[in-house]
């Protein structure tokens, strides 16, 4: 089997060696441009006149460039995308916070520089997605659902919160782009049709910990459409629900019957991170910061994150009430 | 036999089934009761992973919502067993602190071989009656429901005709919303195909058949 063929602009020469490394990482093919060499205009047109590749990795602060009119990663790929519109462009940077969201639009990812080999999978999971996605593309809305393996019970509702170019424009240029897109940073962030391991674990009212213990069960319900990768795993809801509605009898709502599950012990099951009462409804961010991580939690010590709108068929996204 | 039409009782659950499994898929619909959007997911996983018809149907629900121009705790139930051995709908309104049932009216199918000490009209309405399971911890001082007549002629109920019934009857901004909705007015036009055409079709076919006269009136054919 061919390798996958990456490109990656950098003005940083030693990054050459984090290249090759991600190379021999994923057995694919990395070709290191530095755009520190010579005039960057001409550096870029000639390799867009070379074959498109799998994915193409920029710096995202192209500080160093020697001539040139481009100074940062998104104007490289906007300027890519006139050529490659179906090319995947993720960014790399040193200080990702800073990057803003209108240049974070541009790109279909941004990771951490000093952290790269952590998204191996995530890269892995981009270009091998591209690459599928340009031999079946779709042509309608029906045939989106179906590629990313949609349950039948969620297909109405999906299509409701579909942005209108995934409804209705299926000859945009950029039609691969939007899905990247629109998959990474909704479909797959936002809890609501699919769920991460502690949203399932207190749906089904146990612990995040212990939901290895019973993880196989739900096997069929793991999403493994486009761009699912070992960092990001998650869960179809409706199918979480419809199997454990099928093995338990016991109990009416979810998070009754995963306690009722074979392996479940009193000690699996999920109490709020504030209070340490039985059955948190929900999950919270401790607090608004990038380092914060998520906890079952009751509702009543919890409150709407500000910086998320309610949407609907998505959960809300709340922050932990601070400790008085 | 009166109403011949009457869909099984298999049918009549599987139907109910797919009236569930039409608004879990169409979330949209009730997003501004999300209790009774939950209560249906619920009741839709519920009966989704039995393989047969044979279960019992059994729906409740309560949540809040304006009833002129207040709001109140509404109870929508449904209680379908066996081959229609009980065949019953309700809609109750909650009182002072969701304690008291000021109002309940029940909609029930009352299958012509089923012995009665009275005849019944076979689809009727009655207001108060006994208090269910579901009803347990409430007070119904004003409603007596000890009290089980009149049993008034009605058409048939399922859930979505019921629902339909309520949202159209506590008319605010957001119930005028679901019954215009082109989706729930084709839910509603199912479910009228489903129970009502036939219904009335029976009785249009009873009138004007030979059959119609003073000892066998419209009342004698709506009655067990």
């Amino acid at each position: 089997m061919t390798k996958l063929q990456f490109k990656w602009i950098d003005d940083d020469p030693v990054r050459e060696r984090a290249a090759i490394t991600l190379g021999e990482a994923l057995n694919v093919d990395v070709e290191f441009i530095d755009a520190s060499l010579e005039d960057s205009t001409m550096n870029f047109s000639s390799f867009l006149e070379e074959q498109e590749p799998d994915l193409i990795i920029i710096d995202h602060n192209l500080a160093d460039i020697k001539s040139g009119v481009f100074r940062k990663g998104s104007t490289v790929a906007t300027y890519i995308r006139e050529r490659w519109s179906d090319c995947p462009i993720i960014s790399i940077s040193g200080n990702i916070v800073e990057v803003d969201s209108q240049q974070r639009s541009l790109y279909v990812d941004l990771f951490p520089i000093e952290r790269i080999s952590d998204y191996y999978p995530n890269i892995l999971s981009i270009a091998e997605s591209f690459k599928d996605l340009k031999s079946r593309r779709p042509s309608n809305v029906e045939e989106f659902l179906e590629l990313i393996g949609t349950p039948e019970d969620d297909k109405l509702n999906l299509i409701t919160v579909l942005p209108t170019v995934l409804k209705h424009d299926f000859s945009n240029r950029s039609l691969l782009v939007e899905i990247a897109q629109w998959i990474k940073f909704v479909l797959l962030k936002r809890p609501g049709f699919l769920l991460s391991e502690i949203w399932v674990a207190t749906l089904l009212g146990i612990k995040q910990s212990s939901f290895h213990k019973i993880e196989n069960l739900f096997k069929k319900a793991e999403y493994q459409g486009y761009f699912a990768n070992k960092n990001e795993r998650r869960w179809w809801r409706s199918e979480i629900l419809t199997i454990i509605y099928e093995l338990v009898e016991e109990g009416t709502y979810p998070w009754e019957k995963g306690r009722y599950l074979d392996g479940i012990v009193d000690e699996d099951f999920s109490v709020c991170y504030s209070s340490d009462e039985p059955f948190p409804e929900t999950v919270a961010f401790t607090d608004d910061t990038s380092e914060a991580i998520e906890v079952p939690i009751k509702l009543k010590y919890s409150y709407l994150h500000p910086g998320y709108e309610s949407l609907l068929n998505f959960e809300d996204i709340r922050l932990m009430t601070p400790a008085e | 036999m009166k109403f011949p039409s009457h869909p099984s009782s298999a049918a009549f659950k599987q139907n109910e089934l797919q009236t569930l499994q039409y608004i879990n898929a169409r979330a949209r619909l009730l997003k501004d009761y999300t209790g009774l959007a939950d209560a249906i997911r619920i009741a839709y996983l519920k009966y989704k992973s039995k393989k047969d018809n044979t279960f019992d149907f059994d729906f409740h629900v309560e949540f809040d919502m304006e009833v002129q121009e207040n709001f109140h705790r509404v109870v929508v139930g449904a209680y379908v067993t066996g081959d229609f051995d009980m065949c019953t709908y309700f809609l109750a309104i909650l009182g002072k602190d969701n304690e008291e049932v000021i109002r309940k009216y029940h909609f029930d199918y009352a299958k012509p071989s089923t012995p009665t000490n009275q005849p019944v009209p076979t689809y009727h309405l009655q207001y108060g009656g006994e208090l269910s399971k579901h009803f347990e911890n409430k007070k119904d001082t004003h409603l007596s429901s000890w009290l089980s007549v009149p049993r008034l002629l009605y058409t048939p109920v399922n859930l979505a005709l019921l629902l339909d019934l309520m949202f159209c009857e506590f008319h605010t901004m957001d119930t005028k919303r679901v019954v215009q909705d082109v989706e729930w007015r084709c839910l509603i036009l199912n479910n009228e195909q489903f129970l009502l055409k036939q219904y009335y079709s029976s009785i249009y076919q009873h009138i004007n058949s030979g059959d119609y006269k003073k000892t066998n009136l419209i009342r004698d054919y709506c009655y067990n």
